[in-house]
């Protein structure tokens, strides 16, 4: 794609060529996206304020509003919770060497779900839902990875199981929690099918450190990953540190997840459809698979609110539904494809 | 070179290995062999110290090295290595420079220089680009022992390294090996299921039975019909027709029905 030719017996690094055609991507999803919505704005202002970052372009002042206050965090949010949820997914894939691992499956989703309940069924208010959400989910993935270590030693499968234990116990105590107070259902309801709704930039200011730092972190592990694709042994027999990368990975990986479950709900799905997509496209190497994850991941998920905001106008799809809706027949053709992978 | 003292592996109570000592000469083909169970695999993973063992393994003259450095020392091939079907050939081989690269950096053109001679010097340069899970199971194992090879360590410890293989693929990788060996200085120690493949290509034997060594030496010293019939419960005849040994499995005569009457 970058004009040479190249030579087989070289590795396999991220290419001008792909990089460029994510970031192309997700720059067309924020145009589509900040274009869409009830009031019309004019295409070409809009791009050239965009581009500009809001130095010039012939907007009214009310249209740099609705731009700058309403659509713009909306779809600034929905790039990094998306970015952070497909990362956090390869990462996981490549860590629990499982192509259906992900964040969710270790008590993220179930403890920020119960976190969230929690918060909203005690009335403390809107701004501490995100705050509870977050303990929840990181509670969760601690009472997995401690579960997991107890009771099965250092194997993958033991650490997938006592995550499938944690959050079905997480679930069922949260579900509880929601009957004993029907009053508050509908927000409860409403926070777990997950949505992408913001209030100026409060929830991107919120989001972007752990964000940030969890996909930094993860992408310079991305060498590392593919050493892990030939098993825990092997790769110490390669003088890999395992457990070291492992903790770090995951530790990144979870933390931005719970950030991002936090401001958004639960968004399922987008961490195992991007990587699965791009893993299809590109091959297995995670040099290629996480920063192409970011970058699709952020445009997927920037388009998924387009879809959830405009089907249904002028009423709002949750967006979760719309992932679903997309990921659920996805994650059947995953399944079917990857019977080899060990 | 290879010294290992008083190796004692114990896993989930019941210990595999007992004092176990075990040493080669530079430059040397060790085979170990012994009856399934024995504690092959378990020798191997404690000198590359991948099992918690205790004793004290030297390499190449270095006593207990950090894992960081056993991987510049012994390259360590398992029986069934994990070969992700995806992976990228290439990619592969460049695995084994991972103790070279700094924990958070990537390959340099060294690194690449390396594991592109590996591929040459195994004459694989025409899979560097295909996916391991379109070889065949005999390119497959030549693609591991590339890997090992860019590892560039003087010791090369293998795990029935041709098990999975037929007779000229068989033969065809251990030539591969004791050319690696010639080649790089390397010193082989390698478990052995096949016991007349041991005596064609290792200069000693070692029996491991039941997590001791039970004899030591030369592989004529070694593999006796009495040894064998003791260790590993099994009827052969040990020939020798100067190129080496062969250990032919004897079939025990079935009573027939003729036979059953005479008795």
């Amino acid at each position: 794609m970058n004009g040479r030719p190249r030579r087989p017996d070289t590795p396999t690094r991220l290419t001008v060529g792909a990089f460029v055609a994510g970031a192309v991507t997700l720059i067309a999803a924020v145009i589509i996206a900040v274009l869409t919505g009830p009031v019309r704005l004019p295409a070409g202002q809009v791009v050239t304020w965009l581009a500009t970052f809001g130095a010039s372009g012939d907007l009214t002042a009310r249209q740099t509003d609705i731009l700058a206050v309403v659509r713009l965090p909306r779809v600034a949010l929905g790039a990094i919770v998306g970015a952070t949820l497909a990362t956090a997914g390869a990462a996981y894939q490549g860590v629990f060497r499982n192509p259906l691992a992900d964040p969710y499956l270790l008590g993220v989703a179930a403890g920020g779900g119960l976190g969230a309940t929690v918060a909203i069924v005690a009335g403390v208010g809107g701004a501490l839902v995100p705050l509870g959400a977050f303990l929840g989910a990181v509670i969760g993935v601690l009472a997995t990875y401690s579960l997991g270590r107890t009771v099965g030693g250092r194997t993958d499968t033991s650490l997938i199981l006592a995550g499938v234990a944690v959050a079905s116990f997480l679930t069922a105590f949260q579900t509880y929690v929601q009957q004993r107070h029907a009053d508050t259902l509908r927000e409860v309801y409403a926070w777990i099918l997950g949505r992408l709704s913001t209030t100026g930039w409060h929830e991107v200011l919120l989001v972007l450190p752990y964000a940030a730092v969890g996909i930094f972190v993860v992408l310079l592990h991305r060498r590392m990953l593919d050493v892990l694709a030939v098993g825990d042994e092997e790769a110490t027999t390669l003088g890999v540190p395992v457990q070291r990368v492992r903790l770090l990975v995951v530790g990144a990986a979870t933390l931005a997840t719970a950030a991002a479950v936090a401001v958004s709900g639960l968004i399922g799905f987008v961490g195992i459809i991007v990587p699965h997509a791009i893993r299809l496209v590109t091959g297995a190497s995670y040099r290629v698979i996480l920063p192409l994850s970011a970058l699709f991941g952020a445009a997927f998920l920037v388009l998924a609110d387009v879809a959830a905001r405009s089907l249904a106008s002028p009423a709002e799809l949750p967006i979760g539904v719309v992932t679903a809706f997309l990921g659920a027949p996805f994650f059947l053709v995953v399944l079917r494809t990857s019977r080899g992978v060990r | 070179m290879i010294r290992a003292r008083a190796i004692t592996v114990t896993l989930g109570g019941s210990p595999i290995l007992r004092d176990v000592d075990v040493s080669t000469e530079p430059g040397a083909f060790v085979g170990l062999i012994g009856p399934n169970g024995a504690g092959k695999t378990t020798l191997l993973r404690a000198i590359h110290g991948t099992v918690p063992a205790a004793g004290s393994v030297t390499l190449h003259g270095i006593t207990d090295p950090p894992r960081a450095h056993r991987a510049r020392l012994a390259a360590l091939v398992p029986q069934q290595p994990v070969t992700p079907r995806d992976m990228r050939v290439f990619d592969y081989v460049l695995l084994g420079r991972s103790p070279y690269i700094p924990y958070l950096g990537v390959e340099s053109s060294a690194d690449v220089d390396v594991a592109r001679e590996a591929l040459h010097w195994l004459e694989m340069q025409r899979f560097a680009d295909r996916r391991l899970g379109e070889l065949s199971g005999g390119e497959l194992q030549q693609v591991v022992l590339a890997r090992a090879i860019a590892q560039r360590a003087p010791i090369l410890l293998l795990d029935e390294p041709t098990s999975a293989l037929d007779i000229g693929h068989q033969q065809q990788v251990l030539d591969l090996i004791d050319r690696m060996r010639a080649d790089h200085q390397l010193t082989v120690l390698a478990a052995f299921h096949d016991l007349t493949l041991a005596a064609q290509y290792c200069d000693r034997l070692v029996l491991l039975a039941d997590g001791e060594v039970v004899a030591d030496g030369d592989p004529r010293d070694v593999l006796r019909e009495d040894v064998i019939s003791r260790y590993y419960g099994a009827r052969v005849r040990v020939l020798d027709n100067g190129m080496g040994l062969a250990v032919v499995p004897i079939r025990q005569v079935a009573s027939g029905p003729e036979e059953g009457t005479d008795d």
